[in-house]
């Protein structure tokens, strides 16, 4: 599942207790031990966005149940909205890892193993397809000629790294599952799902490495491009407003070329034009051009971009917990956490907040409508024993003869 | 000698003390909120761009950011929650005046988001001063923060969960996010009242006033219970009685027992049942 895409079961109109959501699936279709497991656990960590929680409730459940019961799950979590069981365990998985807290995960139960490669196969797959159809990985690099179609190009790459990383991620932990599943017995494997072991995820690992390789010299070769145009819209007369954009991006290509050219003096490119002598000079002469624009341009373009990217991540990103409205409490403490959020795949195009017949986007318009809704603080009543006194009645000790009927 | 004890009874009277406490507030938590570092950063960097650029400039990138759809602010959310008719709410307007375009409504919506987190999760003074507008973007601003208002109290009033939550424990996590929820709406209506004191009619004025009024009782009536909660202490006594069984035994001379059983075992004596 992506996050991106989480259905928000909070109703903006009446804001009701989260309580009130639970499975519709009818009570005798699926196990009671299995329907309360989901009812007071699975779906309370989903909407709360605790996915230690989700886990470990999820994955008990995963352990007792068969193929087709996993199925009627399948059903009752869609009746609400929810996404599978598979979708649900990897999503909470890797939502773990990311944070770095691989180390509370439960060991995955033999079910949970088989349940969960073929989903990650294809995720990885779909991630693979996905590089090979954008416009910055084709052979030979189109020819771009506005800003615009640049930002484009870079917002794709943008994308599909972010994608390459979640899936070699994905691959490693794909490894570990059929690593896992070939210590398993042969009877607990059905015989339909043996064909799983043989998922190789080492050699889709090495064409996400490939894929990476190839997206980050295309990277550079964009910013070469965009670098030389910027230049040129800077000296001629283009208007303020394409004279802003060019400054801000070409003071930023400008830094970043020269850091990596000068970091990475032999790096064996597979483009000729980035292998040339000649185009860290060329680089250098650009960027000072840029730099050198009337008007302080490109700090007023590094001001009103970098805003609106904050801006952007404020409206747009989502966080590991909460629905996605909180960061995980390593936020605190970490800078790392503090920062990452999970950003739209597109760039997203606002839908009206009346028109309920679509999927809201953002997901959340006003931050301020569900704030409160994050408690923390709690109310706790402690017991403790003030006085203790004991008393004791009869146990009298009575005293009687009893005569023996014989001499000694 | 043999003797007995009779049945002894032990009683013994516990009293436990209950008593709550609430977990302390963290001011800290507020960085958890998705947005409060974001809509911070840009806001820094926005207010200093619009304070070094020329109108000509500002005009230019206004454009910029109007022609972006990512950047659109739709507004008059607060007519979604309103069932009954008022003076604080505007005529219908067409679809394409709620769709707002340009810098000033972005750097408005990253205000009152903004605010409103300090408002509810720190005890920051008037936030929504602390981080008000600048002449720029000041009437999208009024807008947001007076949409804002709106939607909370009519939220409110019109939430289900709102009668039964204020009869419910203080041990119910709910009593204590709707407390949240109030500080955040009455903040909205307060920050409102000041901002719009002169343009309100005084009929609009009354009325939210009136708002406000109900709201502060409200809160005052919640944080009454949970203050009285707290300072509640309760004893309940436990009293336990167990019964313990008599006891028999015997007690003789060592040396007349030791005679009995030489005496029994040679079969010179026998035991009389009587």
């Amino acid at each position: 599942m992506k996050l991106s895409h989480r259905v928000l079961i909070f109703v903006l109109m009446t804001w009701p207790s989260l309580a009130a959501v639970t499975t519709a699936a009818p009570r005798n279709v699926l196990p009671r031990g299995v329907q309360e497991l989901l009812d007071s656990d699975v779906i309370p960590a989903y909407m709360q966005g605790d996915p230690q929680w989700l886990v470990t409730s999820l994955s008990q459940i995963v352990a007792r149940v068969t193929p087709e019961r996993v199925v009627l799950i399948n059903q009752a979590l869609s009746q609400s909205n929810l996404p599978s069981v598979s979708e649900l365990l990897l999503d909470a998985r890797l939502s773990l890892v990311l944070q770095g807290r691989s180390q509370v995960l439960p060991k995955p139960h033999p079910n949970e193993i088989l349940l969960t490669i073929a989903p990650v196969e294809q995720a990885i797959e779909e991630s693979l397809e996905f590089a090979q159809s954008i416009a910055v990985m084709q052979d030979p690099l189109p020819q771009i000629d506005s800003l615009k179609a640049f930002e484009k190009a870079f917002w794709d790459a943008h994308v599909l790294r972010n994608r390459l990383r979640t899936a070699r991620m994905l691959a490693e932990y794909g490894q570990a599952m059929v690593r896992e599943a070939k210590t398993l017995r042969p009877k607990q494997i059905p015989a339909e799902q043996r064909s799983l072991l043989d998922t190789d995820f080492a050699e889709l690992d090495s064409r996400l490495v490939a894929a990476g390789l190839k997206l980050e010299e295309r990277s550079l070769e964009l910013r070469v491009q965009r670098l030389a145009l910027a230049a040129k819209i800077c000296e001629g007369d283009a208007p303020i407003r394409e004279r802003l954009e060019a400054a801000f991006v070409g003071d930023l290509d400008g830094e970043l070329l020269e850091q990596f050219f000068t970091a990475n003096r032999d790096y064996p490119f597979q483009n000729a034009m980035l292998r040339a002598p000649g185009t860290l000079k060329d680089i250098q002469s650009r960027s000072q051009r840029v730099r050198e624009s009337p008007g302080d341009l490109v700090k007023k373009g590094r001001l009103l971009f970098e805003g609106l990217h904050w801006w952007m991540r404020g409206r747009y990103g989502q966080g590991p917990e909460g629905n996605g409205m909180l960061k995980s409490m390593q936020a605190l403490t970490d800078p790392v956490a503090l920062f990452s959020l999970y950003m739209p795949v597109e760039t997203p195009k606002p839908t009206d907040p009346f028109d309920t017949s679509q999927y809201s986007i953002p997901e959340i318009d006003r931050r301020h409508h569900h704030i409160w809704q994050f408690e923390y603080r709690r109310i706790n009543v402690r017991q403790a024993i003030t006085s203790r006194q004991r008393t004791q009645s009869g146990g009298e000790v009575k005293h009687s003869i009893t005569k023996f009927d014989r001499f000694y | 000698m043999r003797g007995v004890t009779s049945p002894s009874t032990t009683t013994e009277t516990t009293t436990y003390t209950s008593s709550a406490t609430i977990s302390p507030a963290d001011y800290r938590m507020v960085a958890r909120l998705v947005g409060f570092y974001e809509y911070g950063h840009a806001l820094r960097n926005l207010d200093q761009l619009v304070s070094i650029c020329s109108s000509e400039e500002l005009a230019a990138i206004d454009k910029i950011v109007g022609d972006r759809d990512e950047f659109t602010v739709y507004t008059d959310l607060g007519r979604r929650f309103q069932r009954g008719p008022s003076s604080l709410i505007a005529a219908a307007s067409p679809t394409d005046d709620r769709a707002k375009r340009g810098l000033a409504w972005v750097m408005a919506l990253a205000r009152v988001e903004l605010a409103s987190m300090l408002v509810c999760f720190t005890a920051t003074p008037q936030p929504y001063e602390l981080v008000g507008p600048t002449p720029f973007d000041a009437a999208a601003y009024m807008t947001l923060l007076h949409e804002g208002a709106l939607s909370h109290y009519w939220a409110l009033v019109n939430d289900p969960m709102l009668e039964p939550v204020t009869r419910m424990s203080p041990l119910h996590t709910e009593v204590l996010a709707y407390s949240r929820r109030l500080v955040i709406a009455r903040g909205l209506l307060r920050a409102t009242m000041k901002a719009q004191h002169g343009n309100f009619s005084p009929i609009q004025l009354r009325e939210i006033s009136a708002w406000k009024e109900g709201l502060d009782s409200l809160q005052a009536g919640l944080v009454a219970k949970i203050e009285l909660f707290l300072q509640h202490t309760e004893q309940q006594q436990v009293t336990k009685t167990s019964v313990n069984r008599g006891l028999e035994y015997v007690s003789a001379c060592a040396k007349l027992l030791e005679i009995e059983q030489r005496e029994l075992k040679a079969g010179r004596a026998q035991v009389i049942e009587k």
